[in-house]
């Protein structure tokens, strides 16, 4: 089974990669989402499953609940999640840390909420993408706070929603609805409205998130969540991330005369949770997304196996530390108020600093980086270089954080989004294609991440186009669509994040925040890459870097709210790569990185500030300075769409669960969209330049290299991310672990989560084992590379404890390095080129010999013939499989797994270095009588547990009876065996069995045979080994055949063979003549007596008279006979491999010698010899075979 | 209406053509059913064929009589019927000559006849008859395996097969035999067929049972094991 499921894992990476790569990042991307933003997104989804009935209440409720366990298992942990919210969300919020990258992801998914929010709701982008842009520099804090906080409050919402169940999800709805208002507000709203209280709402908010997490739209929901979050809660999130930040945020819509208080923090949060909050006009997209969370959920159940474990990881850090956030959160919003007043000043500070905007990011980064990793691991699962590829995109979102208020901004400016959409439709489109605007964006993001990966490496694409693939299909559902895209690159953050959010759990939350707000700035940072369509790839790598910077800032922050000391001291690592990025932005960063704690609330206050009043005016000031106003725009973006939204949403979301106020306010908002809409385009384009502008700061400052996008970018993110996530990651890792198991615990969300846990786990734990197996097999230099950065980074960032201990896991799982074959073999069996692996060829196809690079055991692989199977695999191969599945001894070849790979099919064998064949032929090895005896005993015991399990062999045959160099005899090649009744005659062909090894009933047409068939067979290779060649060798036909046998036995009597006359074709092929017996005189002085007696019982016409291999086991030339069994333990010795096969070569090899001697011969004799040499030339062949039967035999005949 | 004569040729050609496989005999029978104005100038071809061709083509078309009887009957016409009814004599001496030369057809012809039999082409008295001709036919005593003494004297008959021809028969052999198998499990799942079926096949428990037991629970340890 373990090699069967090896292959499986195998073969799923490979095909699976991509899809498996799609689904992580789908996941991780939902996850995080659904958990920021399905909070506010499951309630929306809630309102409108409530309201439509759709797949959306289905997923609401079983994300919610129990349902979304039954659903699909990512659904389920993601609901659970969701539900735990507070509880997941102090899980989850470690994960968020880790899932920096998922934040990231999320954010870009909440960009993509946002986008198509935007789009429905320009207004409140417009004011989001304004305050968020003036809560940017708070972003710096925000990120890290927001990373904290909106991680934690995304997260915790959805999952203090899920955890909160039915009462949380409203109440996180209703944050999230604010969030979602832009977009999806109503629908949101309605549960939202439920949620309505304000603290509690906040709280139910983060229960909500995880309601929406728990929602297929969780991604758009968490988004959305987070968007709610932001505005409202966005600095209880960044700050206390969490819950509170949640429930802050949920009341936020009515919490606007709070959300002054707040608002900075709101802002801020929103601006870097805003992209959750964008979510929340994901939420719409959640609502969408719920059929898409289905389908997510599908994709997260497959992708779970990888990216689950990534998400799982980082919702169950997240759910975790927002569970621990949540129950915190109602304290720790007026913390989050004072840390919002806090990260104001910070988030002031930052905003001074446009740096803090990409420092902002830069926490998004770290969840990027967390994500990349977590992609990479799935990716180096999948595909290395995809995951770094991704990895980098992340560190794009993670840019994107601070750019992703600026994404905010631009979903907002969706319509930048839809420029960056249109520069990017091409691309995206394709994948897209049907999913429409705002979806569009999302999987623009995606898709621009996927390019970006793609340009790395060809499996991104392949990643992408599934992911694409699947992005369109959930847009159908919902925008979910764009989710999914933002999903699949939240998903892929997510991992990140987790990675990130392992180091510590406060710097996971802001990580899990900065992975949403990471991953809407990777996408807005794709965004407004995408503007400058040209430059997608290069942006991606731009971002990334930001990321990278902006990861460390947000892992930061994470620690700082955590442990402010340690985030800072890990910011100040990041810092270097900040610094590279922007100098400004780093001592921003810097700035902000203490902030942190603080942050949050000064980017929520920020954000609220800055966001109303900023919306217009920090675009502005943005342009002035381009790192603070995109930060700020982004954030304004954010606020304005959250407000926006609201009012959109409210209508829709609030009326059931939220009062007329939010309806009013969603009113208002959309207002305010709409007047913002003009300054807000403004803005976008500003924002755009800026972003450009960074862009080409960052690129030329650390992505020139980069700007290539390819594994450059995504190993210079990765390494930043790793760096930055090392100092972070060993917190993150510390609380990644600890939250991962935690969130193992949560066995709902673990399950199916594990599996994608394990798969973000897996990439930064697996990095080391996993992320060798999967990513060296396929692409082990892909792996390797980024592997050795991020280890470095990470012992020094070891520093930390928990650091040291990643980086041991790391570093010991790294070490094991390949060679450079190995590392280069697209397999995890490690196979020769060309023919010179071939040990063997048939009928069956080909069998090479293989290594596995990690176990460095020796391998037959089988490969399945397909070619011109018509009907599919070949039931031939299904019944070997079978066969050899269910044996077991010591003598029978074991079947160590089924290996689909390339699409060829390969069955995985032990390897053995000799055949029968091959070491009878041995030019030099000689075996003495007790080795003939002691193979000859292994072959009957071989075929006496054969028969003995009602298995025949049918094709016993020196060829394909493997001797190991041990002396080790095994019988193999069960393509023609069967099961057989044992107390029952059935027909069966008598087309079986190698001609020169077939029985006379056979060959007389006998359907209704038994075991005595392989008894006849194996005195043939007795024969063989005793004489070393072989005793009937025909010329393939069946009457040849008889006649050979009838040569050596003489023409079997009727009162020999009764039943002969009962035979098909004995009329058809009665012998012209009786013959007499010559087999005594011809062999009874080349064996021993009892071996001849023993081979005079076996060579018997008549089956029934044949011994059974048990029989043969007792016979006097095995008990009693001298001398007694002896193991060849000489073929130790041997040198080489020889079988069949390479004995075939030697001949061909000397018949080809002597061809050419023979022709020399002629062409001296004259011209005759050639007309003779064309007759002749057949016979040669024939007359070498005999020879080599015989061969070096002959020489054995005549000497035996 | 086709041309009488290119439906004779035609005909023909398919009998000639005839191998084991199913949809070949298929396919002529319908056309003899398509042609059935002409019944009896087809039936006439196949006695025809039946005394002209090799002995392998003498037996593909026995079985095709009985792929013709079978469709003549599904579709009514059962002229064909009656006219192999009437040359059912003359039809078992060409595929099986006495002479010794279609020994191998021997058993063709049997199975032929008992299925003629269960399709109530032929009597079971008239298969009774042709059964006793059948054994005079059947394996030639002086087969070498048999003959006490040396066979010299008929070493083969002229009518030997050929090497060619004998391949090929064994090669058809095979493959109606699997025809042959894709049916041969099948049960008619009334009553307790299955189980009788079944029943009969099983075996009882031997030690074997108990190494496939010990295995099970070998590996089920081990599962458990590592699970």
């Amino acid at each position: 089974m373990a090699g069967t499921r090896r292959a499986q894992d195998i073969d799923q990476w490979r095909p699976e990669e991509p899809s498996i790569r799609d689904r992580d990042r789908v996941r991780p991307r939902e996850r995080v989402d659904s958990r920021t933003a399905s909070p506010g997104p499951r309630a929306a989804r809630d309102d409108r499953r409530r309201g439509t009935h759709d797949s959306d209440s289905r997923s609401t409720a079983k994300h919610a609940r129990g349902r979304s366990r039954e659903r699909s298992v990512s659904r389920e942990r993601a609901r659970r999640r969701s539900r735990a919210a507070s509880r997941d969300d102090d899980r989850y919020r470690p994960s968020r840390g880790r899932a920096p990258s998922a934040d990231g992801s999320s954010q870009a998914q909440q960009h993509h909420n946002h986008h198509h929010h935007r789009h429905h709701r320009d207004t409140s982008l417009l004011s989001k993408r304004l305050r968020t842009r003036s809560p940017s520099p708070h972003r710096d804090s925000f990120k890290r706070a927001k990373r904290l906080r909106s991680r934690s409050t995304q997260r915790s919402r959805s999952r203090g929603r899920h955890a909160s169940s039915s009462h949380r999800p409203s109440d996180r709805a209703f944050p999230p609805p604010p969030a979602r208002t832009d977009r999806d507000r109503p629908a949101r709203r309605p549960t939202p409205d439920s949620y309505v209280p304000s603290l509690a709402a906040r709280r139910r908010s983060r229960s909500a998130d995880s309601h929406y997490r728990a929602v297929s739209h969780r991604t758009r929901k968490r988004s959305t969540s987070p968007d709610r979050r932001p505005r409202r809660d966005e600095s209880p999130r960044r700050r206390s991330p969490r819950r509170q930040d949640r429930h802050h945020r949920s009341p936020s819509l009515e919490d606007t005369a709070r959300r002054p208080k707040y608002a900075h923090r709101h802002d801020k949060d929103r601006s870097r949770s805003r992209a959750s909050r964008h979510a929340r006009s994901r939420s719409p997209r959640r609502r969408r997304s719920p059929s898409p969370a289905r389908r997510r959920s599908r994709r997260r159940s497959r992708l779970d196996r990888h990216s689950p474990r990534r998400s799982r990881s980082p919702r169950a850090s997240v759910r975790r530390a927002s569970r621990s956030r949540s129950r915190s959160r109602s304290p720790l919003r007026p913390k989050h108020s004072k840390r919002s007043d806090k990260d104001y000043e910070t988030d002031k500070h930052s905003k001074a600093n446009p740096p803090a905007s990409r420092r902002g990011s830069p926490t998004p980064e770290s969840g990027h980086n967390s994500d990349s990793q977590r992609s990479k691991k799935e990716d180096g699962k999948m595909r290395g270089g995809a995951y770094h590829q991704q990895g980098r995109a992340h560190s794009n979102y993670s840019h994107s954080p601070p750019y992703a208020t600026p994404n905010q901004f631009s979903p907002g400016t969706h319509s930048p989004y839809g420029n960056a959409r249109g520069g990017w439709s091409g691309p995206q489109h394709p994948h897209q294609g049907s999913p429409g605007h705002e979806y569009s964006p999302n999987q623009s993001p995606y898709q621009q991440n996927n390019h970006n990966y793609s340009p790395g490496q060809q499996g991104q694409y392949y990643n992408n186009q599934q992911y694409q693939g699947s992005q369109q299909q959930v847009q159908p559902g919902f925008q979910g669509s764009p989710y999914r895209g933002g999903f699949r690159g939240n998903y892929h953050n997510g991992s990140d994040r987790r990675l990130s959010g392992p180091g510590s759990t406060p710097g996971y939350q802001p990580a899990s925040g900065g992975r949403g707000r990471g991953a809407p700035p990777t996408q807005f940072s794709n965004l407004s890459w995408t503007p400058s369509a040209g430059t997608r790839g290069g942006r991606p790598a731009t971002e990334a870097p930001r990321h990278s910077a902006s990861q460390p800032a947000t892992s930061q922050p994470g620690t700082t709210d955590a442990a402010s000391s340690a985030v800072d001291a890990d910011d100040n690592p990041f810092r270097p790569s900040k610094d590279l990025r922007v100098e400004d932005e780093g001592a921003k960063e810097d700035k902000k990185m203490p902030p942190p704690p603080s942050k949050p609330a000064t980017s929520t206050s920020q954000s609220k500030g800055f966001s109303f009043s900023l919306k217009t005016k920090a675009p502005l000031a943005a342009s002035s300075q381009k790192d603070v106003t995109e930060p700020t725009t982004k954030e304004s973006i954010l606020d304005p769409k959250p407000r926006t939204a609201p009012p959109r949403e409210p209508a829709s979301r609030y009326p059931a669960g939220r009062s007329d106020r939010d309806r009013d306010r969603d009113r208002e908002r959309d207002r305010e969209r709409e007047r913002d809409r003009d300054p807000r385009d403004r803005e976008r384009d500003r924002e755009r330049e800026r972003d450009r502008e960074r862009d080409y700061r960052e690129r030329d400052r650390r992505f020139e290299d980069y700007d290539k996008y390819g594994h450059y970018d995504r190993r210079a993110n990765y390494r930043d991310t790793r760096e930055p996530r090392d100092a972070r990651d060993t917190r993150d890792s510390a609380f990644y672990r600890d939250r991962e198991y935690r969130d193992n615990r949560d066995a709902r969300d673990r399950d199916p989560r594990d599996a994608r846990d394990a798969h973000p786990r897996d990439p930064r734990d697996t990095r080391d084992p996993r992320d060798r197996e999967r990513r060296e097999p396929y692409p082990p230099s892909r792996r390797p590379e980024p592997r050795p950065d991020t280890r470095p980074e990470r012992r020094d960032a070891p520093q930390e404890t928990p650091r040291t201990r990643i980086v041991k896991k790391t570093r010991v799982k790294p070490r094991p390095t390949l060679s450079t074959e190995f590392a280069a073999s697209e397999s995890v069996y490690y196979r020769k080129p060309g023919n010179e692996s071939v040990v063997g060829s048939g009928t069956y196809g080909k069998v090479f010999k293989g290594v596995h690079v990690y176990t460095k055991d020796m391998v037959a692989l089988k490969k399945i013939r397909m070619e011109g199977e018509r009907d599919g695999f070949p039931v031939t191969a299904i019944r070997e499989i079978k066969l050899l599945q269910s044996l077991n001894h010591a003598n029978v070849v074991q079947l160590l797994e089924v290996m689909v790979e390339k699409n060829d099919c390969f069955m995985v064998f032990e390897y053995l270095s000799h055949d029968l064949t091959g070491l009878l032929n041995h030019p030099t090895f000689k075996l003495d009588m007790g080795m003939k005896k002691d193979l000859a005993k292994q072959l009957f015991e071989g075929l006496d547990y054969l028969h003995h399990r009602g298995v025949l062999h049918r094709d016993i045959k020196a060829a394909n009876i493997l001797v190991s160099n041990t002396g080790q005899l095994k019988l193999a090649d069960f393509g023609l065996a069967r099961f057989y009744a044992k107390r029952s005659r059935l027909d069966y062909t008598n087309r079986v069995i190698t001609i020169w090894y077939r029985s006379p009933e056979l060959l007389l047409g006998e359907t209704q045979y038994g075991p005595a068939v392989d008894i006849w067979s194996a005195a043939c290779v007795l024969v063989e080994i005793f004489t070393r060649h072989a005793i009937f060798p025909g010329d393939g036909g069946e009457i040849n055949q008889l006649d050979k046998i009838y040569n050596v036995l003489g023409t079997p009597k009727v009162e020999d063979w009764p039943g002969i006359r009962d035979m098909q074709w004995f009329e058809l092929l009665r012998p012209t003549e009786r013959k007499e017996s010559t087999f005594e005189e011809k062999y009874r002085e080349r064996v021993t007596p009892a071996a001849f007696e023993l081979l005079s019982a076996m060579f018997l016409f008549d089956p029934a008279e044949r011994p059974s291999a048990s029989e043969v086991l007792d016979h006097p030339y095995f008990v009693t006979e001298q001398p007694p069994p002896k193991r060849a333990e000489a073929l130790k010795e041997l040198e080489g491999d020889w079988h069949e096969f390479e004995s075939k070569a030697l001949r061909k090899e000397k018949e080809r010698v002597e061809r050419e001697g023979r022709r020399k011969e002629r062409e001296g004799r004259g011209g005759e010899g050639e007309k003779r040499r064309a007759g002749e030339a057949p016979e040669p062949e024939r007359e070498a075979k005999r020879v080599r039967s015989g061969g070096e035999p002959g020489t054995g005949q005549s000497q035996g | 209406m086709a041309d009488p004569f290119e439906v004779r040729m035609r005909f023909t050609s398919q009998l000639q053509h005839l191998s084991a496989s199913t949809t070949a005999a298929q396919k002529a029978a319908n056309y003899a059913l398509k042609n059935r104005e002409m019944d009896e100038d087809l039936h006439s071809c196949i006695l025809e064929q039946l005394e002209r061709n090799s002995m392998n083509n003498r037996a593909n078309i026995m079985y095709f009589i009985e792929h013709l009887c079978e469709a003549s009957q599904r579709e009514g016409h059962v002229e064909f019927v009656r006219m192999v009814q009437r040359d059912i004599l003359r039809v078992v001496d060409a595929v099986a000559p006495g002479d010794g030369s279609g020994a191998a057809n021997v058993r063709v012809v049997r199975r032929v006849l008992q299925g003629l039999q269960t399709r109530e082409v032929l009597l079971p008295d008239t298969v009774s008859e042709l059964e006793t001709v059948l054994k005079s036919r059947d394996i030639a005593p002086s087969h070498p395996f048999i003959a006490e003494t040396n066979g010299e004297k008929q070493r083969s008959n002229g009518q030997r097969l050929d090497k060619r021809q004998i391949e090929q028969r064994i090669e058809e052999d095979r493959e109606r035999h699997k025809r042959l198998r894709e049916n041969i499990w099948a049960v008619s799942g009334e009553g307790d067929d299955e189980f009788n079926k079944l029943w009969d096949e099983a075996s009882e428990l031997g030690d074997d049972d108990y190494l496939i037991g010990k295995e099970d629970a070998e590996e089920r340890k081990k599962v458990i094991e590592f699970g």
